[in-house]
């Protein structure tokens, strides 16, 4: 029996609403609405942090991350006012992060151009430097198997199991279905554990 | 495979699959494959990337600030009618304003206050997202007093405007921490960490007033100013007087009026005229100053045995003050016997009255109009209007020749609510005339899809006297292309793209190519977009086309 024959995942559910931080999170969209400047001051010190993980794996080891963050804000100030609270706020934001980051990548595999070296470095609060360095070095051979994913699977995947997102709020987040979340996170599993143990043959390989 | 070793099968499909794997071991392998895949992933969740917050935090503050302050302005309305609006609205804020909230503490009833010649407070007139930095992140409401030696902080979409006890004005933009080092009446220091102030410095005598921004030096007489301290170095902006820059290695640099210095990291300097933002930034601070004020004159003191008193709530909207207080002292006083009344609104080139009695003091200020004194560079007065305030868009008849009316003109036409309590003096309520944004060169020069006719005239001067600037600036910047740090000439870039005539096509692309060759792909086809806007036959179509994929 290969992998393909397996039964398709039992995807994670959707985690229930988080609460007081996505309580407060309305409250603000609701004073930007209202034009309030301090609050969306508020959101983004709230959601900077999350944004820059989220775009920082979904385009990779870009060294333009702080204008893809701008980026994602500036939009999400236009976007705001549309938002209706059908969705959490917080997918909201993802599928805001995920629009900029899905053109940037198409953009970027347009240029075909190696990826430079001029990389932002992954800082880990809290861990002794032997365990920073194993983190940095995981987090650079996801990147690099995250590279050969399509941009549409790479969105999926990352929401799903970097972002810990459910299919149905990736299914809101990327406007699609929620068979269509399944079948590319499949896909999408597949084709980055091929990439990984390719990856890693390599450095194992290395002297 | 990666089901199983997440966990996520049902307790039945994961009883089969492990059945089978016993029997299969290339399974097995598929298995250990996707157990290291899902252990790479664990320790990649946890990582972020580092990226320079104070950097973007600036930004992104710039860029709420500016779009929630377009937000505010009425869209749909013509800008003329807005102009007459504003100025309806103004007069309306001047007729209401002396019942109400601006700090006249003296009810008509009430004894009449005794005048204390305290030493002025360093007291916050707005603050927006203002925090004070000591052991704890404290708030600053506005109204607040402060001391020498605190550290305040604005936040990305934060703004304050703080007064000096010398009666000098600062205004903090977003994103800023600024140490006021020492600020007493006498002498003054400010330490800008990181984003920008802009200084309305008064001219009282004082032993220095000094600005300092990394290993730069900024000494002041008398002026209106700013200093950026940010990721690119320090940026020196003057918009009235002048000042003297001292950077690390002890060179020093005068920056003039409509002047722009910049100086990188390296200490290397660069001089350049004034971005509209910084113009807009300048005149706002040079209009609120002089509102603010006003405003302070309306407090009008008496000794305790003194008679009636012409409070702020009875004098007549056109008798507001137009001048500080250290700029009315040096006019005429002319003790009058007769009972205290408002002062004259009318006879601009009468002496200015005070009117006194017996063991009564009482400070009124006479409004000159648009033709009214101010304070020039040698510490004089000057006839004319002192500034523009873009954000009124009711421009006086400038002392310069008139330009030419630009037929559209955005911006300007705008109200920042925040001021909306303060009075507004008569000037700014003068009817319209013409809408000349002097201070928004954007707004001035609308890129034409063909060769550009002769723009209006004072566009014109500044190109002649910056010509040769500008085409060294190009040659700068286009050699910063293969150098690397082109980032530093896109403001320059743009004000040439803008501004320029000869220049804009090369100053446009350039910017095009700064961004494609910093891998920002928005920015560069956005460039590259306004090229072919602006010059559908100019000469780099081609490639803009080619970049734009058309």
């Amino acid at each position: 029996m290969t992998a393909e024959a397996l039964p398709m995942p039992r995807l994670v559910p959707t985690p229930p609403p988080t609460g007081q931080v996505e309580a407060r999170l309305l409250r603000l969209v609701d004073r930007i609405k209202a034009d309030d400047a301090l609050a969306f001051e508020e959101l983004y010190r709230l959601t900077r942090d999350d944004v820059a993980r989220t775009l920082f794996h979904l385009t990779g080891r870009r060294s333009d991350l702080d204008d893809l963050v701008q980026e994602t804000y500036i939009r999400l100030l236009r976007a705001v006012p549309a938002f209706r609270g059908e969705s959490q706020f917080r997918t909201f934001l993802y599928r805001v992060c995920g629009n900029v980051a899905l053109m940037h990548l198409r953009w970027w595999r347009r240029r075909r151009e190696e990826l430079t070296d001029e990389v932002p470095e992954q800082v880990f609060q809290g861990v002794d430097p032997e365990r920073a360095a194993q983190q940095l070095q995981a987090t650079k051979l996801v990147h690099r198997a995250l590279e050969t994913l399509s941009a549409k699977k790479r969105v999926v995947f990352v929401y799903h199991e970097l972002c810990g997102m459910g299919p149905e709020e990736i299914a809101q987040a990327v406007g699609v279905s929620y068979n269509t979340v399944r079948s590319r996170l499949h896909s999408a599993r597949l084709d980055f554990t091929k990439a990984m143990k390719t990856l890693v043959q390599e450095v194992e390989a290395q002297p | 495979m990666w089901a199983l070793a997440a966990d996520e099968l049902e307790l039945d499909d994961k009883r089969y699959v492990e059945l089978h794997l016993s029997d299969c071991p290339e399974c097995r392998d598929s298995l250990e494959a996707v157990q290291l895949a899902q252990r790479a992933l664990d320790s990649a969740r946890t990582s972020s990337p580092s990226l320079d917050w104070l950097a973007t935090d600036e930004r992104v503050g710039a860029i709420v600030e500016k779009r929630m302050r377009k937000n505010a302005r009425p869209k749909w309305v013509p800008f003329v009618m807005t102009g007459a609006l504003v100025a309806v609205a103004a007069a309306v804020t001047l007729m209401v304003w002396p019942s109400g909230e601006v700090n006249v503490e003296v009810p008509p009833s009430e004894p009449p206050l005794v005048q204390v010649s305290a030493p002025k407070p360093i007291r916050v007139e707005l603050a927006r997202g203002l925090t004070r930095v000591a052991a704890n992140v404290e708030p600053i409401a506005a109204g607040e007093t402060l001391k020498s030696g605190d550290v305040l902080r604005t936040g990305v979409a934060g703004k304050a405007f703080v007064h000096l006890p010398d009666s000098s004005h600062v205004r903090v933009a977003a994103g800023t921490q600024v140490a006021l080092t020492r600020a007493e009446s006498d002498d003054v220091a400010l330490t800008v960490s990181r984003g920008r102030v802009s200084v309305r410095a008064s001219h009282e005598p004082r032993k220095a007033f000094v600005v300092h921004a990394g290993a730069v030096s900024v000494h002041v007489v008398g002026t209106i100013f700013s200093v950026e301290n940010g990721p690119a170095g320090v940026e020196v902006a003057v918009s009235e007087g002048a000042v003297r820059v001292e950077s690390g290695d002890a060179q020093e640099t005068n920056v003039k009026a409509g002047q722009r210095l910049s100086i990188d990291a390296r200490g290397k300097a660069k001089v350049g005229p004034l971005s509209p933002v910084l113009e807009r930034e300048l005149s706002e601070m040079q209009g609120v100053a002089e509102a603010v004020a006003s405003a302070e004159q309306q407090v009008v003191t008496v000794a305790a045995k003194g008679g009636r008193v012409p409070t702020a709530r009875q004098q007549q909207p056109g008798a507001l003050p137009r001048l500080s207080a250290e700029e009315s002292k040096a006019r005429v006083v002319e003790p009058m016997p007769a009972a205290p009344s408002p002062a004259p609104a009318a006879a601009p080139e009468a002496p200015v009255t005070m009117t006194v009695e017996p063991e009564t003091q009482v400070e009124v200020e006479r409004f000159d109009g648009p033709g009214t004194a101010f304070p020039s560079l040698a510490g004089g007065y000057t006839r004319g209007v002192p500034f523009k305030r873009d954000e009124f868009a009711i421009e006086a008849p400038a002392p310069a020749p008139s330009p030419a009316p630009t037929a559209k003109a955005e911006g300007p036409v705008t109200e920042e609510s925040e001021w909306a309590a303060l009075p507004k003096t008569p000037a700014q309520v003068a009817p319209p005339t013409l809408i000349v944004p002097m201070l928004e060169p954007k707004t001035a020069v609308v890129p034409a899809p063909a060769p550009t006719p002769a723009p209006a005239p004072q566009v014109v001067t500044a190109k002649t006297s910056s010509k040769s600037l500008e085409q060294l600036f190009l040659e700068k910047a286009e050699a910063s292309l293969e150098k690397g740090g082109c980032d530093r000439y896109l403001p320059g870039l743009e004000d040439i793209a803008l501004e320029s005539v000869d220049s804009a096509q090369l100053a446009r692309v350039l910017r095009a190519r700064c961004f494609d060759s910093q891998l920002r792909p928005k920015q560069a086809m956005s460039e590259y977009a306004k090229y072919l806007e602006a010059f559908p036959k100019g000469r780099y179509v081609d490639e803009a086309r080619g970049a734009l994929g058309q």
